[in-house]
């Protein structure tokens, strides 16, 4: 029957092809908000990609950044020295804004991240940086900028800026992580922790101390006996980041998910009424169908596969369109790069949405085709 | 001669808003293998609730009806189907062709209901024959819309012949043609009847019924049954 449901198609052109725009437009849609969700979790996931396999020792309760904990840095040294922290791989941190530096348009603000000189990977993790990676055998004042604030502060390597009378200079520039959301990474400057301390005005105070446990414990483990030797402090896992993402993400994805909804009921109807008229239409040619033998499941199929023809046209024009659409509006936002690739993921929700519209708006017309009396089709004028 | 159709004390009662409209009152019919019948009457008299029966497109309310033997009065829905793809042809007053197919693709159609499983190219073949037969070997790649009237009408003629039916239901066939399309489609019906296949006719035109058995129906009962026996039609020329 599928023959015949394109033929059908084929037959009506004009019809077909408004259905067939609506449908696009919809998918176009959906396909955008899923997009721009998924850009806001994968930035989010990208910047906090940092606490993976590592924790966060805080105080104060649990944040990231941990900008609201504030410790004595001999606590982070006892914590440092613990046989279940490879010292190594593991730094004490101090988490700041940046003082006196204005943020324009209502961004993000710049961060401080003072680090133990050598243990900058314990933060940035396998982050590429152009430039020096490291802050062993640089000046005092030498950082490591995060991409966005060194675009903000209009910086390349080499260069020095001064922010509230402290000057810095830029020995690396990391790549973009947070793609789209840029919280902590793409917005840092990472320094010496002295120095950090020092232009934050926390002598001797660090916020966190980011531990990398020893291969023989878990992270779980590590993390019970903090718990249980530091009762007053906290720690911040990998479990905390997926909760700090679904809390970021909760309001607006609620909204985003209302407004993929509304669109997927919109075009649900569009094609069910377009199937309504085509059934009315075809009264007396399912009448003869039914007449000349035609089962009731073929004469189903028929309406399904048409209503499947619809969407599925739609749904592929739609989807080619996305990339385009989505970096038309990320250009009039002031994007400077493009991307004409679809995340999987995306294609894939696109693809089942499309199939499912397909599918379910057939339904209800192809029920009606066949309640739909054979007598009573054949006397249809 | 085998029985085809055996219809017993056939009643059929519409409820029509309370009030009960008898459409068929104890009719008996019987029409045997290799007949050709017309039915003939006025409106309201029946026929087209005796075609829908015979046609298995309903049931009788009281009564029995036997198709090829088989009693449909009792008939699941699905059943009935099953006998309408392999047992009857239909010819409709209005042709009935689907518009968006071929005149190959619509006289395949029927083929689709039928379970055989027939080839591609079994069923290319079949539907080929089908079309010579009635003179459209040429034209089976057009749209109904591009043929005149008869040839339409022939066209729903190879489609009703195409799964090999036992009998043709034909109403009205020739009831929106011209004078020359009708006789030449009376003369494809004797042909096809003459091959074979019983045909069952309802018509309002006497110049049809030439050589057939008319069955004159009357407020739900056959009024009269006498044999038509004119000039022997001539035969159908073969062309395509």
């Amino acid at each position: 029957m599928l023959d015949v449901a394109f033929k059908d198609f084929k037959a009506k052109k004009s019809r077909a092809a408004m259905c067939i725009v609506g449908v696009m437009a919809c998918v176009l849609l959906i396909g955008v908000v899923n997009i721009v969700m998924y850009e806001m979790e994968s930035g989010l996931k990208g910047d906090l990609g940092t606490v993976n396999g590592k924790l966060y020792f805080e105080q104060n309760g649990t944040a990231y950044p941990p900008v609201r904990s504030i410790m004595n840095e001999d606590i982070g040294n006892e914590v440092m020295n613990r046989s279940e922290v490879d010292a190594e791989k593991s730094t004490k941190a101090l988490f700041a804004p940046l003082q006196g530096d204005s943020v324009p348009n209502g961004g993000n603000p710049r961060m401080v991240v003072g680090l133990t000189p050598g243990k900058e990977r314990a933060f940035i993790g396998n982050v590429e940086v152009d430039g020096k990676s490291s802050l062993v055998g640089e000046g005092e004042n030498a950082v490591i900028m995060g991409s966005e604030a060194a675009k903000d502060f209009n910086v390349t390597l080499g260069d020095t800026f001064t922010v509230n009378d402290n000057e810095f200079e830029v020995v690396g520039i990391m790549e973009k992580v947070g793609s789209g959301w840029p919280l902590t990474i793409d917005n840092s400057l990472i320094m010496s922790l002295p120095y950090a301390q020092s232009i934050s005005d926390r002598p001797d105070f660090i916020s966190t101390v980011i531990i990398e446990p020893n291969a023989e414990y878990s992270v779980q483990t590590v993390e019970n006996n903090l718990q249980d030797a530091y009762p007053k402090y906290v720690t911040y896992s990998e479990k905390d980041a997926q909760k700090t993402i679904d809390e970021n993400l909760k309001g607006v994805m609620v909204f985003m998910n209302m407004v993929i909804a509304m669109i997927f009921a919109v075009s649900m109807v569009l094609i069910m009424n377009v199937m309504m008229m085509s059934v009315k239409e075809k009264t007396k040619e399912i009448g003869t169908m039914r007449a000349i033998g035609t089962r009731k499941r073929s004469i189903m199929s028929l309406i399904i596969y048409e209503s499947l023809i619809l969407s599925s046209i739609g749904g592929i024009i739609g989807i080619l369109l996305i990339p385009p659409t989505y970096n038309l509006l990320g250009m009039f936002m002031g994007a400077t790069s493009f991307n004409f690739t679809i995340p999987t993921t995306v294609l894939v929700q696109v693809a089942l949405i499309v199939l499912v519209i397909g599918t379910f708006s057939g339904l209800l017309p192809a029920y009606l085709a066949n309640r739909i009396s054979p007598i009573e089709a054949l006397r249809y004028e | 001669m085998k029985t085809l159709v055996n219809g017993i004390e056939l009643w059929k009662t519409y409820d029509l808003g309370g009030v009960q409209v008898n459409a068929l009152r104890g009719l008996n019919i019987t029409v045997d293998k290799g007949e050709f019948v017309s039915i003939m009457g006025p409106s309201g008299s029946g026929k087209s609730t005796l075609m829908n029966m015979i046609g298995c497109l309903d049931s009788p309310t009281e009564g029995d009806l036997f198709i090829d033997g088989k009693k449909t009065s009792d008939m699941s829905e699905s059943e009935l189907t099953k006998i309408r793809s392999e047992k009857i042809g239909f010819i409709f007053q209005t042709f009935n062709l689907l518009p968006a197919l071929t005149v190959r693709d619509n006289v395949e159609f029927p083929l689709r209901n039928i379970n055989k499983k027939l080839s591609k190219s079994s069923r290319r073949k079949v539907v080929e024959e089908c079309l010579k037969m009635v003179g459209l070997g040429h034209r089976m790649d057009h749209l109904p819309g591009k043929l005149s009237g008869g040839e339409r009408q022939r066209v729903a003629i190879a489609r009703a012949l195409v799964n090999r039916p036992k009998f043709i239901l034909a109403d009205e066939p020739t009831g929106n043609l011209d004078s020359e399309a009708t006789e030449n489609i009376m003369e494809l019906l004797h042909h096809v009847n003459r091959e074979g296949t019983t045909v069952i006719m309802v018509t309002h035109d006497k110049e049809t019924t030439k050589n057939t058995r008319i069955l004159r129906i009357r407020d739900g009962v056959i009024e009269s049954n006498r044999m038509r026996t004119d000039s022997i039609p001539i035969p159908y020329p073969v062309t395509g």
